[in-house]
């Protein structure tokens, strides 16, 4: 069932490409806005010196030592090894500190309006990757669900900053005492290891439970004061089918750690590729490769989201179908293949929406 | 031993001069621009081949795991060098620094905003004298002390702070006498805040019994109380028996003579070493032992001793080849290493104690994931050996004259680097420090580079001038003006004097006043005497100021001279105008030609001489000399092509200037392109960010 979730998921989320290209184009121009602006503070740092020359195709770290002590603002955030894997590291170990709730003002207003943005379509996407859905537009959906979606995101954020505000600092304090005295480096990468662990799973579960309460709300179109108990449903169908749910998420994990390993590969030997194809690091043609690998990176990114969300659609529906806790034993499974072929193939059910006419995907 | 100030005393200004020589700075910029031809090595025969042996210890101390407490007979033989009678004697006890929150320390900590310890009731430390008594001897009487014993705070007062004893002798120590004290006391070990101290079972021990202070020549008692700086002893020789539970591993200052096996489960290290200033030690059950024999052709072999952490297995080699390296080029440089024997102490992760130098002993400090690039241990390892020469043989007074062994070590470390290391790679640690990444597309800045990260109207180079003694400078100002400072004055002087001019002042610095105290005034004295310039002007500016450098090219501007317009008056005062004949160009300029003007300005406070570069789009170059005296200075040129480059100070000789980016200006600026590649990527990582953000919607 995990693998036709996975399969059918990635189906779903291959069709729904325009949509994708929509979320892209939203963090391309968000970022793209911003950075013309830290653009604008580099060169009027750099100006008319001899600096800006070995910044074309170099780094010049006399005049970043310079820079850094006087940018503000925005500006201030820029820092050379941000470049490949640095960017990664950089995103993946601020969020999981929770340093980036507490960084750049400008920053975090633009990552809320991009989470907002999100919300709003992802009960458009939902929508999309149901087997069966009501009739209606994409858009129309996403409005449709979106105080649903915005009252959700609001809970999965107070369940983050609860992570941060008190079980971080708890566990912290709980690791205190054990680590007083550690003077091994390689029992402290364990210690740190098992906080940032622990963040991890929570955001992982807090992100499960927040998702399939969306799930849940788009497929059995629940009204929105219902809202606010699906996450119970959500915990509770996560506690029925741990292994089919955890399983799903750990493979879509292990495939964006692909991704972004991948990505780090390329970043770390982009000076031989550029090597390789005769270009150096200042020329438009070296700057649009990295740029173009960056883009892909975040392209992919936003695709194992979108993937996220359908494959768990899928594995919701195929399990709702069955009824709970018996086990997936030969008949079941050829129960729920004949009962997933009958609703493939059967329009104009009524169903989980409340009697809306369905039409197949 | 070089005539000292009184403890509390401002270093006079050595003005001789107003604030420079502008002449003779200005024949020495014209110097330094030519290479110094490879003169040979100071012929100064070596001062002493050992110290004058002032302060000798015997000692016998006994480390009780269980309690984290050393208790200690010492037996101390004093000779008063001086020509004036000593009627007190002043000891350290430095760890009564961590007595409690009240000490000059702590306080000091404080106020600069350094960490400050989070110690629980059994993690402070202490230091007490139990017994002293005054051994008979040259017509003197023994005498028992201990109730004269009185702690004093010469420095700032503070009541609570601990760290300086003293107690009076009758009668007084007569010059050239010899006195024997035996003392018995304790010191409980700190949990390690700063450089000393326990952590699990690592203990690392430094600054760790009662030690007496520097009697100086005009018959004052040096013996600051311990607040931020912490080295001035007199040399002498050391004997100390330690005795800890017997599988653990001891590396201490000397060398190790027996190691015997006790009954009660301990075992009992002998260290000897003569002609040394300190004594330092750390003992722990799990440091490994290797060890390498150093071997260089014209030096003294050096057996080098490396204790290590289990976990830093991976970098023996490493240290060794670090340490090596330095003890070879420090040696052909400046003069041998005399002792023949080093100990490489790698301390565990977050023992706090890393990076810190003793005679004959110093410790490293890596991580356990620290791959080549990272340049760790190496970086550490150059800097500790290099304080075997300035601080170790060297011994100026640390706490007024930080400066003269951070500086100096500081500057000479960086020439190792650059010969042995060239390679420098920007890193930066992930996830609480555990996971280092090098961007090998990156080349990481020294701070001897240049003072550009200085930058900024508060900049801390402002706060205080160098000249200022260490142990009171501004809070948050000693790192800047001990280490940073220092190596990029001596960075510009070399850029003056020729690499070969420099190392034969160290040199001879090194051969004069090793075992000696030397002050600022005799290293200024034997940079004059082996320039054979009067550099006044230079230390003015540098050490005794605390202004700013920063030069720059305000303006540029060329326009093709046109057809001038107006009128002119004729030969018979007629007035006409120009009309279509217009003026004729200067001599050798063809019609249609540029004129330039140039406009450099000083915006520091401080000048200095320095060349001024500009270059035309034809290729050829005018190089100017500006004195800096002026806050601006503007050349006019008319050529058959416009400016196409301005470099103020273009060999970068001034490495002192703040802003070393406004020193240049180019015709065809690259900015635009530079921040579109750099905006580029900074754009990714907002995407990517905002990605990462967005995985709570």
């Amino acid at each position: 069932m995990k693998t036709h979730a996975l399969r059918d998921g990635f189906g779903r989320a291959i069709r729904s490409k325009r949509y994708l290209l929509l979320i892209f184009l939203a963090n391309f121009a968000i970022a793209a806005a911003m950075s013309y602006g830290v653009a604008r503070s580099i060169e009027g740092s750099l100006g008319s010196s001899a600096s800006a020359e070995t910044m074309v195709d170099g780094f010049d770290p006399m005049w970043f030592d310079g820079y850094e002590t006087e940018a503000a603002g925005l500006a201030a955030t820029f820092d050379p090894r941000i470049t490949g894997v640095g960017a990664v590291f950089d995103a993946l170990e601020g969020f999981l500190s929770g340093k980036v709730f507490t960084g750049e003002s400008a920053i975090l207003g633009a990552a809320l309006l991009y989470i907002l943005f999100w919300s709003f379509l992802t009960g458009g996407l939902l929508w999309r990757f149901q087997m069966l859905r009501g009739e209606g537009s994409f858009f129309g959906n996403c409005g449709r669900y979106f105080p649903g979606m915005f009252v959700l995101g609001l809970i999965g954020g107070f369940g983050y900053f609860a992570t941060f505000y008190w079980g971080l600092p708890e566990l912290r304090s709980l690791l205190e005492e054990p680590m007083r005295d550690v003077v091994d480096e390689r029992q402290y990468a364990l210690y740190t290891l098992a906080e940032f662990g622990a963040v991890l799973v929570a955001f992982a579960l807090i992100d499960l439970i927040v998702t399939y309460s969306k799930i849940i709300t788009v497929v059995r179109d629940v009204r929105l004061l219902l809202v606010l108990f699906t996450p119970f449903r959500a915990l509770w169908f996560l506690v029925c089918h741990p292994l089919r749910t955890l399983g799903l998420t750990l493979f879509l994990a292990w495939a964006l750690a692909i991704l972004t390993g991948a990505y780090g590969v390329f970043g770390h030997f982009y000076p031989d590729v550029l090597e390789l194809v005769g270009l150096t690091s200042g020329s438009y043609g070296g700057i649009a490769i990295l740029f173009g690998a960056g883009q892909l990176y975040i392209l992919g990114r936003i695709f194992l989201k979108m993937f996220y969300l359908s494959s768990h659609t899928t594995l919701y529906e195929a399990i709702r179908v069955l009824p709970p806790f018996e086990p997936e034993d030969d008949e079941n499974r050829a129960a729920t293949a004949r009962e997933e072929d009958r609703l493939a193939t059967a329009a104009g059910v009524g169903g989980a929406s409340g009697g809306a006419t369905m039409t197949p995907v | 031993m070089a005539k000292r100030l009184p403890n509390d005393a401002t270093p006079a200004r050595r003005s001789r001069n107003p604030l420079f020589s502008a002449p003779l700075a200005m024949a020495l910029l014209v110097v330094a621009t030519v290479t110094a031809a490879a003169q040979p090595a100071s012929d100064d025969s070596p001062r002493s081949e050992r110290s004058p042996r002032i302060a000798n210890y015997v000692m016998n101390v006994f480390l009780d795991p269980a309690t984290r407490e050393i208790e200690g007979e010492q037996t101390l033989t004093w000779r008063n060098a001086t020509d004036h009678p000593a009627d007190e004697l002043r000891f350290h006890l430095y760890y009564n620094a961590w007595l409690n929150d009240r000490s000059s320390f702590l306080r000091h900590a404080r106020n600069a905003s350094l960490p400050t310890p989070d110690h629980g009731d059994e993690d402070w430390g202490a230091c007490i004298v139990k017994s002293m008594r005054l051994e008979p001897g040259d017509g003197r009487e023994g005498a028992e002390v201990t109730d004269l014993v009185e702690p004093i705070s010469p420095n700032d007062g503070n009541p609570h702070d601990r760290t300086v004893i003293r107690v009076p002798v009758d009668p007084p120590v007569a010059p050239g006498e010899t006195l024997t004290i035996r003392m018995t006391w304790t010191s409980k070990v700190p949990r390690t805040f700063r450089r000393t101290g326990v952590r699990g079972e690592t203990y690392f021990l430094a600054q760790w019994f009662p030690k007496i202070g520097v009697f100086e020549a005009d018959g004052t008692w040096n013996c600051h109380q311990f607040i931020q700086t912490e080295f001035f002893a007199d040399f002498g020789n050391y004997d100390v028996r330690m005795t800890v539970p017997h599988a653990w591993v001891v590396g201490a200052t000397g060398e190790r003579i027996e190691r015997r096996k006790n009954d009660d489960g301990t075992a009992t290290h002998h260290f000897i070493q003569n002609d040394v200033h300190d004594f330092a030690w750390t003992t722990a059950p799990d440091y490994i032992a290797h060890e390498r024999d150093f071997e260089a052709e014209g030096l003294p072999p050096v057996r080098m001793r490396l204790l290590l952490r289990p976990e830093h297995r991976a970098k023996k080699d490493r240290y060794f080849e670090a340490t090596a390296t330095t003890l070879e080029m420090y040696g052909q440089w400046f003069g041998a290493y005399p002792y023949g024997h080093v100990t490489i102490v790698d301390p565990p992760f977050r023992l706090g104690a890393g990076g810190m130098e003793y005679p004959t002993l110093f410790t490293g400090g890596t991580r356990w994931i620290s791959p080549p690039g990272t340049f760790s241990p190496e970086g550490v390892t150059i800097h500790e050996t290099g304080h075997q020469w300035w601080y170790g043989l060297v011994a100026n007074n640390e706490f007024e004259h930080a400066w003269l062994d951070e500086g100096i070590n500081t500057y000479c470390d960086r020439r190792v680097r650059d010969v042995r290391y060239p390679e420098r790679r920007m890193t930066r640690r992930y996830f609480n420090g555990v996971v280092p990444f090098v961007f090998r597309e990156l080349p990481m800045a020294l701070r001897t580079d240049g003072a550009d990260r200085y930058r900024g109207f508060e900049s801390v180079l402002k706060t205080d001038s160098m000249a200022h003694e260490s142990w009171r400078l501004a809070p948050g100002s000693y790192g800047r003006l001990s280490y940073d400072k220092p190596a990029l004055m001596l960075r510009t002087l070399e850029n003056l004097l020729g690499w070969e001019t420099m190392q034969r002042i160290l040199r001879t610095y090194f051969e004069r006043y090793r075992f000696g105290h030397p002050t600022p005034d005799d290293f200024f004295a034997v940079v004059e005497e082996v320039a054979a310039r009067d550099l006044d002007w230079f230390f003015e500016a540098t050490y005794y100021g605390s202004g700013l450098f920063d030069f720059a090219v305000e303006s540029v501007e060329s326009q093709r001279i046109t057809k001038a317009r107006g009128d002119r008056i004729g030969e018979d005062g007629s007035i006409t105008p120009i009309g279509d004949d217009g003026i004729p160009p200067p001599e050798g300029i063809e019609s249609g030609a540029f004129e330039s003007h140039v406009v450099v300005r000083r915006f520091g406070d401080t000048p200095f001489p320095v060349e001024v570069r500009v270059t035309f789009a034809d290729g050829e170059s005018v190089t100017e000399t500006w004195d800096g005296v002026e806050r601006w200075k503007r050349y006019d040129y008319v050529r058959s092509t416009k400016v196409d480059r301005v470099e103020v100070d273009p060999e970068r000789i001034l490495v002192l200037d703040v802003d070393s980016v406004n020193n240049t200006w180019v015709r065809d600026s690259k900015a635009r392109r530079a921040s579109v590649k750099w905006s580029a990527r900074w754009m990714v990582w907002l995407q990517n960010m905002l990605e990462q953000l967005a995985s709570v919607s």
